[in-house]
């Protein structure tokens, strides 16, 4: 890993996650993955990754905001509507826990 | 379980949260852009299931030609469509 960009470790820190999902799911589904699928389909997701950094950059300043917020990446996902729904159930998920906590917090101070 | 009925439930690999927050903020123009714990889990979720979804879309090709390998033309033959229709 010495001598490595940053940008460099970056792409292998990737591409071993997705090789571990890729594996993950071939034992699952008894299917073999060639080593050059599984760099291929790292390669994708890391020029993919790029593509969705830039895309929730722009949709947060079209809302005149610095911070990118979930339904950015709702807008992200518009034209797959399962994995719309599949966003939308874990942020709901996800700022109902924090309002429960903040719920908690109020009471505990009352 | 097949290619057919796979559950994403059962998975349990996932991205490293701190590589995605650094690959986004390698990548943002601005840097003035910031992004959220909780949303960062969803992006790291989306870039799962796009992972998840390649490699099961090219393990069907593999299983329609009869193999029970995937090889490099299997994820050839699925891409296009699975960045048209995918995200």
């Amino acid at each position: 890993m010495e001598g490595l960009s940053h940008e460099e470790k970056l792409r292998l820190s990737v591409l071993r996650d997705v090789s571990k999902i890729c594996q993950e799911v071939g034992g699952q589904i008894k299917m073999e993955l060639e080593k050059d699928v599984i760099n291929l389909i790292g390669e994708l997701i890391w020029k993919k990754m790029r593509v969705i950094s830039q895309d929730l950059e722009h949709f947060a300043k079209h809302a005149k905001r610095t911070t990118i917020n979930a339904e950015d990446v709702k807008l992200l996902t518009r034209r797959n509507p399962s994995l719309r729904a599949t966003v939308c159930e874990m942020a709901d998920k996800a700022a109902k826990k924090k309002r429960q906590g903040k719920e908690k917090a109020t009471e505990e101070l009352s | 379980m097949d290619v057919e009925d796979y559950d994403i439930s059962k998975l349990t690999s996932k991205f490293k949260i701190e590589a995605i927050r650094e690959v986004l903020k390698l990548h943002f123009v601005d840097s003035k852009t910031r992004i959220t714990e909780d949303v960062l889990q969803l992006v790291a979720e989306v870039i799962r299931i796009i992972t998840t979804e390649a490699t099961l879309r090219a393990s069907r090709q593999a299983s329609i030609e009869g193999l029970v390998e995937v090889q490099i033309l299997h994820v050839e033959k699925i891409l296009p469509q699975l960045m048209l229709d995918f995200i």
